[in-house]
């Protein structure tokens, strides 16, 4: 057993001051990517999940910070009364700045996540078991600061939980890029057990030092992967799709589409009529003005989506309010329009009628399946 | 024993530290976009590589001279690392002029005065190895030369941001704005903290503040240079005359754009001389296509087709459909050879067949295709815009 002092001294502390400040200064640029992809996307695209992942960079970035704070340039020695508390040091101040760093980050991700997905049986559970220790954290943490430590073992094993729960479903869209992840995660996860107390108490500040670097290695195999991924709206959206019909501003169906063979729907023609009656009323009721936008209609566990062109609308049955289908319906509705506008409205024109549904499962392939 | 620093030291050291991490990921951005925009080699697209390598050779001109002043003691090393540190800085601003040295800049910069500009910056070069760093004279050229090439490298981009338009332009506005904020840290890191304030333990503060100048400053330029788009020649808009889309079967035209209704004449004008433009089309298009089969044959090479057709005052740029499309062929008339109409016309052709790929399949079943494809023109707009 190495007995640990802090602030940490001697021929080890600049070296793994460096290692730790580049970790950290690579966890903030990590997080500004996630920014700028969120901030660049198409308004209507925009996708909570990034700023979930800038958030949580972010937050352990700053933790980072606080960790170096403490165990570099704060006492470990035990004061009393130390500032607002009975007792308390310099020390475990910072950690606990850190904790509520990592709390707050790791409940802003959660939450953006679980906006767009169902962990077991109800969507924001695990935010709500982030919340509730998060607040029985801050509790104690104005009580006494040296007993924090112990609530976030809770916090930790439900962010692990959550963690393996979504990299389980995560992993199953990457592909060969999920084996890359998992390497990059484990070396992480083994390169911070390496840097605890328990470990550096066992096997000295060496231990701290090989914890540093594979978390290194880590985050620079991170950054790679997260600077080469495809944006998170893109996942998951299209098992979530159940129906699409393309109608006239008459009401009459002119496409339609199952795409689950378990979705049993009434005549085609019945929907497009009633949709359309919806859609005019609402318009009626609400007014559309000059937006473009797409309606949604919600219900427990369906959405409805409709998005009006020019001479056309396009409705999309979803069970989920995602952002990224919008984008497809718009695309759906204006590509069509693009290509048979002037033979809808032209009569005129002779043009095969009957091929305009071959090229409509075509176009159709071309945006939900592929 | 490894080196030990008092903790206002470290702390110093951990700020210019940061400065350099975040300044190299910077340069792979540069490099990075570079190589994601350069598919049809622009040639303005270089500034991209211009940004980078002054960034790069800066950056490690500052950490030589940082690791220099914090860890160096042997007055040996000390002077040839000052000096190494100085010359790559200098160097690095040879690099940006280099990269910069093509036809096309030459509409902001004259190429005569960069070649100069490169000749004489090997001045200072030579003086900063001839000269002792202790020496006043040393100081005195480094910073006089380290304003001037601020001042030069603003003095480019403010050009480059007047010449450029649409969103090129709001690009290079965020990289200029800041360039200004984190090089102009960067100096004053370098300069103001290493030499002159590194004697005060109480100069953190400025430290840190021209830290916080310089992350913001890299927020900025990585908000322009996240999504650069590919940057055309200037105003080479302007020597766009027709875009034809011809169906090679039947020699018919599926689609046409007239940019001279646009750039020159105004959009109102485009039916002028209707009678004569009809006829002009109905040579061209078959002409094309006779053109492209003579040459296959007296030159043997029928596998391989027409890319250009080059007269004095006015170039055909072709492209041919890929895989399905075979039969079709695009054809750009335009005033000048510039790079920019070839990823201009292949931008379109791939735009042509993601939109209308179901139809051309079985183009030739309809009659009115004009009216077909007619709502292409939006699509020309918005490229164009």
């Amino acid at each position: 057993m190495i007995f640990l002092e802090f602030p940490i001294t001697g021929d080890m502390r600049f070296p793994l001051l460096i290692l730790e400040w580049i970790s950290m200064i690579i966890l903030l640029e990590i997080s500004l990517v996630f920014l700028f992809r969120y901030k660049k996307q198409e308004k209507t695209l925009k996708n909570l999940q990034d700023i979930g992942y800038f958030a949580i960079f972010s937050g352990f970035s700053l933790m980072s910070l606080f960790y170096i704070l403490g165990d570099y340039y704060s006492s470990d020695s035990i004061i009393f009364p130390f500032l607002i508390w009975i007792y308390g040091s310099e020390r475990i101040f910072f950690l606990n700045l850190g904790y509520f760093t990592a709390l707050i980050a790791c409940f802003v991700l959660i939450f953006c996540i679980e906006k767009y997905n169902v962990f077991f049986y109800k969507k924001y559970f695990y935010s709500s078991i982030i919340s509730i220790f998060t607040f029985l954290f801050l509790i104690t943490f104005f009580i006494d600061i040296r007993i924090t430590q112990r609530f976030t073992y809770g916090f930790w094993y439900t962010f692990l939980i959550f963690f393996i729960n979504f990299l389980i479903k995560f992993f199953k869209k990457l592909k060969y890029k999920g084996i890359f992840l998992f390497i990059a995660i484990a070396l992480l996860a083994s390169g911070y057990s390496l840097t605890t107390d328990i470990f550096i108490t066992m096997f000295g500040l060496e231990s701290r030092m090989i914890g540093d670097i594979l978390q290194l290695i880590s985050l620079l195999l991170l950054s790679y992967f997260f600077f080469t991924l495809i944006d998170f709206s893109e996942f998951d959206w299209k098992e979530k799709t159940e129906a699409l019909f393309l109608i006239d501003k008459a009401g009459i169906c002119l496409y339609h589409k199952i795409f689950k063979k378990k979705k049993e729907l009434i005549s085609e023609n019945l929907i497009s009529a009633a949709i359309s009656i919806v859609n005019e009323m609402l318009n009626e009721l609400i007014g559309s003005g000059n937006d473009k936008g797409v309606l949604i209609i919600k219900k427990p566990n369906q959405i409805v989506m409709i998005y009006s062109g020019e001479t056309l609308s396009g409705v999309l049955y979803m069970t989920e309010d995602l952002n990224f289908p919008k984008v497809k319906l718009k695309e759906f509705v204006d590509k069509f329009e693009l290509l048979f506008k002037n033979i809808i409205q032209d009569q005129s024109i002779k043009f095969p009628k009957e091929k305009l549904f071959n090229y409509t499962e075509t176009i159709t392939e071309d945006l939900f399946f592929k | 024993m490894l080196l030990q620093l008092s903790e206002i030291r470290e702390i110093q050291f951990f700020l210019c530290l940061t400065n350099i991490i975040l300044g190299i990921q910077l340069v792979l951005f540069f490099f990075n976009r570079y190589h994601k925009i350069n598919a049809e080699r622009l040639q303005l697209n270089k500034v991209l590589l211009s940004y980078g390598s002054v960034c790069l050779l800066s950056i490690i001109g500052a950490f030589i001279l940082i690791i220099n002043r914090v860890f160096i003691s042997s007055p040996y090393l000390k002077e040839i690392l000052d000096k190494l540190g100085y010359i790559l800085i200098f160097f690095s601003i040879i690099t940006f002029l280099f990269f910069i040295t093509s036809e096309e800049f030459s509409k902001i910069i004259k190429l005569n005065t960069i070649k100069v500009l490169i000749i004489l910056i090997f001045i200072p070069i030579i003086l900063v190895i001839l000269i002792p760093s202790n020496a006043f004279i040393f100081s005195f050229i480094k910073i006089i030369f380290m304003v001037l090439s601020l001042v030069l490298l603003c003095t480019f981009q403010i050009r480059l941001v007047i010449k450029a338009k649409s969103k090129i332009k709001k690009h290079l506005i965020q990289i200029l704005i800041g360039g200004i904020m984190s090089f102009g840290s960067l100096f004053f890191v370098i300069e103001i903290f290493i030499h002159l304030l590194y004697p005060l333990e109480n100069s953190t503060n400025l430290l840190f503040l021209f830290t916080l100048s310089f992350i913001t400053g890299f927020i900025i330029i990585l908000s322009g240079v996240y999504d650069f788009p590919a940057f055309f020649e200037l105003n080479w808009e302007e020597n766009l005359i027709n875009l034809f889309i011809i169906n090679q079967n039947n020699n018919s035209c599926l689609y046409k754009y007239n940019f001279s209704g646009i750039f020159q004449e105004g959009r109102l004008l485009k039916e002028k001389d209707e009678y004569y433009r009809k006829s002009f089309e109905d040579i061209f298009l078959g002409g094309i296509t006779g053109i492209d089969r003579i040459i296959a044959e007296i030159t043997n090479t029928e596998n391989e087709k027409i890319n250009k057709i080059k007269r004095e005052n006015s170039l055909v740029f072709l492209e041919y459909g890929s895989n399905f499309f075979s039969n079709i062929t695009y054809a750009l008339i335009t005033k000048k050879d510039l790079d920019s109409n070839l990823y201009f016309l292949k931008s379109l052709k791939k735009k042509f067949e993601y939109i209308f790929k179901e139809v051309l399949i079985d183009v030739e079943d309809f009659e009115e295709k004009e009216q077909l494809f007619k709502n292409f023109d939006v699509i020309i707009d918005d490229l164009l815009l």
